[in-house]
């Protein structure tokens, strides 16, 4: 069987059934991202890594529980990332335990790597995000960095800001909400220059 | 939390409209996350929302340098799978019965009437429900285990925060009505949120509840109702009106379910609201 194009949620609905290789398909266009935002979170390769590999085994346990009328199951997956990654990074900070900061020698982008088109694909929502992050209001962008990168909390980055909660979480909202205008409207730009 | 049932404060839709931001991006702490995801399971339209709001948050991951993990890290997570076996859906297990079953009544039903075939597709339909029941309750009982892993990694989670040394405990002793009854009180700083677990309580009719109570100048303000499980113990997630610190003393008392607005039962644990020294 021919599993590479199948689709996220056929892969999925296959490690619900016990299917590694469709394990090891979602790991190739996944992995990278994940392991990336955790590193981007952590500062350090070792918790990036066991991130990483924490997520991939509570996707072969719990594949069963993702409902494809729920969301996108890339949203699902990030969001357990996420989650675990700035759960572990509170987790430091509460115990004292300093961050380490891995400096990456360099960005390295598998130019050959397991789905050159899956790679090519995630180049390009790249360049959309970091352009649409850009393009964003000030504050709007500094919230949604602050929460999303860096891990605070919303009472963290009120005070942090010196802003009312309220400021903070509104600025979010609207962050959000400029960034899918955005992200729309360069897809929109490129898809017409094309 | 540890059995018992949890009773959290509920949070309206229109709250949930300004929190729903800071959940899909991650920026409420995991205690927070719980009553917005008891919300969310619960409403559709919040379901909805915060679905729209993930979505966009889950083009960030985007945003960040690229980096490729390490080449051995798939070998890892492979090996490690290997090594955690799933409880596995069946492929496809209704065709396979749906298909003894057909080949038994097709040889049974060619040569018949039309009205046996009848009969026959009527057996058929009950026979196609009652294998969709038998998947259901395998879908279930996976959930289920699924669930249980979860809660028991919550679990973790939650007696690793309480044992920071940062988190302050306050311990509740029983009164004469429950001798044998003790609580602790858990929360960081100067916090309006923290988390009460207690043991050694009796388990009550289904009538009623035990109440916590948080006392400043003689006022009394409920911190929430709860239960206990069978060996007697239970955790409750607490948010109170001011800091935890404002408050001298607190107590449980028995009410009746859904809680009062102030203490009308006997009162089975007390404690100031003092620092935990450790166990005698």
């Amino acid at each position: 069987m021919e599993y590479t194009p199948l689709p996220d949620q056929d892969l999925v609905a296959r490690i619900a059934q016990g299917d590694r290789e469709a394990l090891g398909l979602i790991y190739d266009r996944y992995a990278r991202v994940i392991y990336s935002v955790s590193f981007r979170l952590l500062g350090d390769r070792g918790a990036a890594e066991e991130i990483t590999q924490d997520v991939f085994l509570s996707l072969w346990l719990r594949a069963g529980t993702y409902q494809t009328d729920k969301g996108k199951f890339s949203t699902w997956l990030f969001s357990i990332a996420h989650n675990r990654a700035v759960d572990a990074l509170r987790r430091r900070r509460r115990e004292g335990t300093p961050t380490p900061i891995d400096t990456p020698d360099m960005e390295r982008i598998a130019a050959n790597g397991p789905d050159p088109a899956q790679q090519s694909a995630i180049m390009t929502d790249r360049r959309l995000v970091q352009q649409a992050l850009v393009k964003l209001p000030d504050p709007q962008r500094e919230v949604l960095v602050m929460a999303y990168y860096q891990g605070l909390t919303q009472v963290e980055i009120a005070n942090r800001l010196s802003a009312p909660l309220g400021t903070v979480k509104t600025r979010m909202r609207l962050g959000l909400l400029k960034l899918k205008e955005m992200l729309k409207s360069i897809n929109d730009e490129e898809n017409r220059t094309q | 939390m540890i059995n018992g049932r949890r009773h959290q404060p509920m949070i309206s839709c229109e709250d949930m409209g300004e929190i729903l931001a800071p959940y899909a991006l991650g920026a409420l702490d995991i205690l927070d996350r719980k009553p917005v995801e008891a919300h969310i399971q619960a409403c559709l339209p919040c379901a909805q929302l915060a679905r729209e709001y993930q979505e966009i948050a889950s083009s960030l991951p985007y945003g960040v340098p690229l980096l490729d993990p390490p080449a051995d890290l798939k070998e890892k997570v492979m090996g490690q799978i290997a090594m955690q076996p799933q409880t596995p859906l069946p492929t496809t297990p209704a065709p396979s019965r749906w298909q003894r079953f057909w080949s038994s009544l097709d040889a049974l039903l060619r040569p018949r009437a039309v009205g046996i075939a009848l009969v026959g597709a009527v057996a058929v339909l009950a026979l196609t429900i009652w294998v969709i029941a038998l998947e259901t309750d395998l879908n279930s009982e996976r959930t289920a285990s699924q669930t249980l892993a979860e809660n028991l990694r919550q679990q973790q989670q939650t007696w690793a925060w309480a044992l920071l040394p940062a988190v302050r405990k306050y311990t509740l002793g029983g009164t004469d009505a429950a001798p044998r009854a003790w609580g602790t009180m858990l929360f960081e700083g100067t916090s309006q949120q923290g988390m009460l677990v207690v043991a050694d309580m009796a388990p009550l009719s289904g009538d009623k509840v035990y109440q916590l109570w948080l006392v400043q100048d003689n006022q009394r303000t409920s911190g929430g109702t709860f239960a206990v499980d069978t060996s007697g113990r239970a955790q409750l997630r607490v948010w109170a009106p001011q800091p935890l610190t404002a408050y001298q003393s607190m107590g449980v008392t028995i009410e009746p379910v859904g809680g009062s607005p102030g203490p009308t039962g006997p009162r089975v644990l007390r404690g100031p609201m003092q620092p935990w020294t450790g166990p005698n």
